[in-house]
C-alpha cells in the first residue's frame, strides 16, 4: 500500500537532488572563477546563494510539515533526520562556492604565481564525491556512500601538500604572501567540502540501516 | 530492572485454532510494556490469559509458563486464581462501572477481598481516586451514581477500581478506544505517574499511543512475538522488516 | 382541495375516531365504576365487617382477605421464581434443562385462569388436604404469578451485559460473589418491575378463588380459613337481587380499580427511579 507520506518523501527527495545540482554548479563556477580571475562570473555564483537559501528553507519547512503530519517513525524518520541533515550540509558547501567567488573578487588585479594544478585537482575530486553522494542517496547505496572516505583521504592528502607548497613559494618572496594567503582560503575551503560530502554519506548509511559509522 | 512477569513458551488455543505461538519474553519491573499489533493478531487474548480470565472460555487452553513474582501461574497447587486477579488487575476497552454510586464501585474490590472496616475502605477508596487522577473531580459527590460520570472519567474510575485491590500489575486493554482525545491523553498522563508503583502492560493497536507512552514494546503478528525490546530503539530502528511494516503503517 | 390532501385529511379523521373508540370503553368503565363506587364509600364501608348478609356493614373482611392473598402469593412466588431464573441463567448454559423450563413457564402463562382455579381446587384444597381455605386461595395464585416473574427476572438478568460481570472476575471475586453482588443487583430493578406486574395480573383474578378461597363474613383467622376477597364480592354481590349490594359491589369494585392503578403507578415511579442507576 503506498502511503501519502512516501510521494511526499519521494518529493523531497526531487527537492534534494535539485539542491544538489545547484550546489554543484555553483561550485563549479566558483572555482573556475578563481582560477581564471573571472569577476563577472563570480557574481553569477553570488547570485545563486539567494535560491539556494530558498531551496534550503523550502526542504527545511517540508521536512517540518512532514514530521508534524505524519509522524514518522523507524526508516521513514531516519530518511526525514537524514534529509534535514543533508539539506544543512549542502548549504554549508553552497556557502563556501560563495566565499570562493567573493575571494575572486577579492583578488582582482593580482595575477597568479603560478599556473594552478592542485586546487583544480581538489576541485575536481569533490565534484566527484558530491556526484557519489548524490548517487548514494538517490539509490540508497551505502557501499557508494563508503567509499567517499577514500576520496576524501585524497582530498586532505593534496591540501597537505598545497599547504606545504606555499610555504615554500612564501620563503621565497614576500610577493607571494597575498596570493598564497587566497590560495590557503580556497584551499581549506574544497578541504572543508570534502568533509561535507562525508558527514552526507555517514547520513546516509544511518538512513538506509540505522547504523552510525563515521567515514572520515 | 527485573522481570516481573515472564512469558516461557506461551501458546494457547482456543479448541484447535492456535492463537499464540511460542511466546518468550519478560515484562519489566515497573515500566509501561506495550503489546502491539494488528486486529487478530492475539494481543488480547494474551494479557487476559495473563490473568486467566480465558478461563471463563470453553475449549480454552495453553502450554508453556508465565511466572509471576517466581510463580507459574497455571500451577494450580501453588496459584490461587482468585488471589492471581487480585494480584493482576485488568481495565478493559469500554469503561464498564457497575451501577452503584463511585464510593461502591472502589470499595467492592476490597470487600470481595474481606476488608470490611469503614475507616480503611474511606482510605482505599480516596487512595485509589487520587492515583487514577479523579479524586479532585468527583471528592464531593462519591455517593453520586458511577453511569452520571462522562465516558473519559468512567474510564478513571474504572483503573481506579482496579488499583483498589493495590495490584502490582495493571493490564489495559485499548483503555482509550472509546475516549476522545483529551481524555486519552489524561490517562497517558496517569499511567506515567503510575508506573512508579505498578507494572503496567498495554495492549493497543494504536501505534502511536504505544510509541508516546511505553518504555518497552512487544509486536505480535499473526500469534507470533515479532520483536521485542525498548521503545527507543523500536521507533527509530526496528530489527524485524513486519515491525517496521506495521509501524510505518504499511500493514495492518 | 386536491385529492391528495382529501385522502390524508379523511385517514386523518378515520385514524382519530378509531383512537376514541379504543378510548370509550375505558372512559366508560371508570366512569361507570366511579360515579356509582364513589357514592357509596364511606369511612364504614371500609372499615366495618358486613352484617346480615351483607346488607349492613362494611367490606373490610374482602379488603384485608385480598390484602392477604396478596402478600402470600407474593412470598411464595417470589423466591420460587426468582431462584429459578437465577439458576437457567446464570448456571446452566443455553441447553435443554433452560429451553425446558422456559417452555414450562411460557405454557404456564397461556392457561386461562379458570383452570387455574379448578388446578387450585383439586390440587390444593382436595389433594393436599388444605380445604377451601386462604392458603389454597393465595398458593393457586402463587402458581399464576411464577410464569411472570420468572421470565422478568430472567430477561433482566440477561440484559446484565456481560462486561460488568468481567469486571468483578477482574478483581479476583468468585462466580457466586459475581452473581449475587453484581448481576442480581444491576438486574434488581427488571425483577422487581416484573413482580408488581405480576401482582396486578393476579389481584383481580376472580377464578381462581372461586373454588379455593371460599367466602368469610369474619377477618381469616388462620390459613386454614376460609377468606372474602373483593373480586369474589364483587361477583355475588352484583349477582344478587338486592340493590344494596350492589351498590357494595360497585365501591368494591371501585376500590380494586384503584388498587390496581395504584400498583401500576408505584410499578412506573419504582422501575424508572431504580433504572437511574443501570448501564445501558
Amino acid at each position: 500500500m503506498s502511503r501519502i507520506l512516501d510521494t511526499k518523501i519521494e518529493d523531497l527527495t526531487q527537492d534534494l537532488v535539485k539542491m544538489n545540482d545547484l550546489v554543484t554548479n555553483a561550485l563549479d563556477k566558483a572555482v573556475k572563477s578563481f582560477i581564471e580571475q573571472d569577476s563577472i562570473l563570480a557574481e553569477k555564483v553570488e547570485g545563486l546563494d539567494t535560491q539556494l537559501y530558498e531551496i534550503y528553507v523550502e526542504i527545511e519547512r517540508k521536512s517540518f510539515e512532514l514530521i508534524a503530519r505524519y509522524q514518522p517513525l523507524a526508516g521513514d524518520l531516519r530518511t526525514i533526520g537524514t534529509y534535514l541533515s543533508i539539506t544543512t550540509d549542502l548549504y554549508r558547501i553552497g556557502r563556501y562556492a560563495y566565499d570562493i567567488a567573493l575571494l575572486t573578487k577579492k583578488m582582482k588585479g593580482i595575477p597568479h604565481i603560478k599556473k594552478l594544478v592542485s586546487i583544480p585537482r581538489m576541485a575536481r575530486i569533490t565534484q566527484e564525491m558530491l556526484a557519489d553522494s548524490l548517487r548514494a542517496f538517490v539509490n540508497r547505496d551505502i557501499d557508494l556512500a563508503k567509499s567517499l572516505s577514500e576520496k576524501d583521504d585524497e582530498v586532505d592528502a593534496i591540501y597537505e601538500e598545497i599547504f606545504r607548497e606555499l610555504l615554500t613559494y612564501i620563503m621565497e618572496r614576500s610577493s607571494a604572501i597575498t596570493p598564497s594567503m587566497y590560495y590557503l582560503l580556497v584551499a581549506r575551503y574544497l578541504e572543508r567540502v570534502s568533509d561535507h560530502a562525508c558527514y552526507m554519506g555517514e547520513r546516509i548509511v544511518y538512513m538506509v540501516t540505522g547504523e552510525r559509522l563515521r567515514i572520515r | 530492572m527485573s522481570d516481573k512477569i515472564e512469558i516461557k513458551n506461551l501458546s494457547a488455543w482456543f479448541g484447535t485454532n492456535k492463537v499464540l505461538k511460542d511466546i518468550t519474553f519478560g515484562i519489566k519491573e515497573n515500566q509501561i510494556t506495550a503489546i502491539m499489533g494488528p486486529s487478530g493478531c492475539g494481543k488480547t487474548t494474551l494479557i487476559r490469559t495473563i490473568n486467566r480470565m480465558n478461563d471463563f472460555v470453553d475449549g480454552f487452553h495453553v502450554k508453556g509458563e508465565i511466572i509471576l513474582d517466581g510463580t507459574n501461574i497455571f500451577n494450580d497447587h501453588k496459584t490461587d486464581v482468585f488471589e492471581l486477579r487480585k494480584r493482576v488487575g485488568m481495565v478493559f476497552q469500554k469503561p464498564n462501572p457497575f451501577p452503584m454510586s463511585i464510593y461502591d464501585n472502589i470499595a467492592y474490590g476490597p470487600g470481595v477481598h474481606g476488608v470490611s472496616n469503614k475507616q480503611e475502605l474511606d482510605q482505599i477508596v480516596q487512595e485509589s481516586l487520587v492515583k487514577a487522577a479523579l479524586w479532585d473531580e468527583v471528592k464531593d459527590r462519591l455517593h453520586a451514581s458511577a453511569v452520571s460520570l462522562s465516558g473519559g472519567q468512567q474510564q478513571r474510575l474504572c483503573i481506579a477500581r482496579a488499583l483498589s485491590v493495590r495490584p502490582g500489575v495493571l493490564l489495559l486493554d485499548e483503555p482509550a478506544a472509546y475516549l476522545d482525545p483529551i481524555s486519552a491523553a489524561k490517562i497517558e498522563r496517569l499511567l506515567a505517574d503510575l508506573k512508579k508503583e505498578v507494572t503496567i502492560v498495554l495492549v493497543t493497536h494504536n501505534v502511536q499511543q504505544a510509541i508516546r507512552v511505553s518504555d518497552c514494546a512487544a509486536f505480535l503478528y499473526l500469534g507470533e512475538l515479532v520483536e521485542y525490546g525498548d521503545t527507543a530503539r523500536i521507533l527509530e530502528s526496528p530489527r524485524d522488516k513486519r515491525t517496521e511494516a506495521f509501524i510505518t503503517g504499511k500493514i495492518g | 382541495m386536491s385529492t391528495k390532501k382529501f385522502l390524508d385529511m379523511v385517514t386523518y379523521a378515520v385514524l382519530l375516531l378509531l383512537s376514541l373508540l379504543v378510548v370509550i370503553p375505558f372512559v366508560l368503565i371508570v366512569s361507570n365504576i366511579a360515579i356509582n363506587g364513589v357514592g357509596n364509600l364511606s369511612i364504614e364501608l371500609i372499615t366495618q365487617l358486613p352484617s346480615e348478609m351483607g346488607l349492613k356493614g362494611g367490606i373490610l373482611n374482602a379488603i384485608v382477605g385480598t390484602f392477604y392473598l396478596i402478600i402470600i402469593a407474593a412470598v411464595v412466588s417470589v423466591p420460587l421464581s426468582v431462584g429459578a431464573a437465577i439458576y437457567i441463567s446464570e448456571y446452566t448454559r443455553s441447553g435443554r434443562v433452560r429451553e425446558m423450563i422456559e417452555f414450562m413457564s411460557d405454557v404456564l402463562s397461556g392457561i386461562p385462569s379458570i383452570v387455574f382455579g379448578a388446578f387450585g381446587f383439586t390440587f390444593f384444597v382436595y389433594y393436599m388436604n388444605m380445604g377451601i381455605s386462604l392458603l389454597a386461595g393465595a398458593l393457586t395464585l402463587a402458581v399464576m404469578m411464577i410464569p411472570t416473574v420468572l421470565r422478568a427476572t430472567e430477561e433482566s438478568l440477561k440484559a446484565v451485559s456481560r462486561s460488568l460481570r468481567e469486571a468483578s472476575y477482574a478483581l479476583g471475586a468468585t462466580r457466586w460473589t459475581t452473581t449475587w453482588s453484581i448481576t442480581i443487583r444491576s438486574a434488581l430493578p427488571g425483577v422487581i418491575t416484573g413482580i408488581l406486574l405480576a401482582i396486578g395480573r393476579i389481584g383481580g383474578e376472580t377464578a381462581p378463588l372461586l373454588f379455593t378461597a371460599g367466602y368469610n363474613i369474619y377477618l381469616p383467622t388462620s390459613l386454614f380459613d376460609w377468606t372474602a376477597s373483593l373480586p369474589f364480592i364483587i361477583f355475588i354481590f352484583t349477582e344478587s337481587p338486592f340493590p344494596q349490594l350492589h351498590a357494595k359491589a360497585f365501591a368494591a369494585s371501585f376500590i380494586l380499580v384503584i388498587m390496581m392503578l395504584g400498583i401500576n403507578l408505584t410499578t412506573k415511579i419504582i422501575s424508572r427511579r431504580l433504572s437511574r442507576g443501570v448501564v445501558e
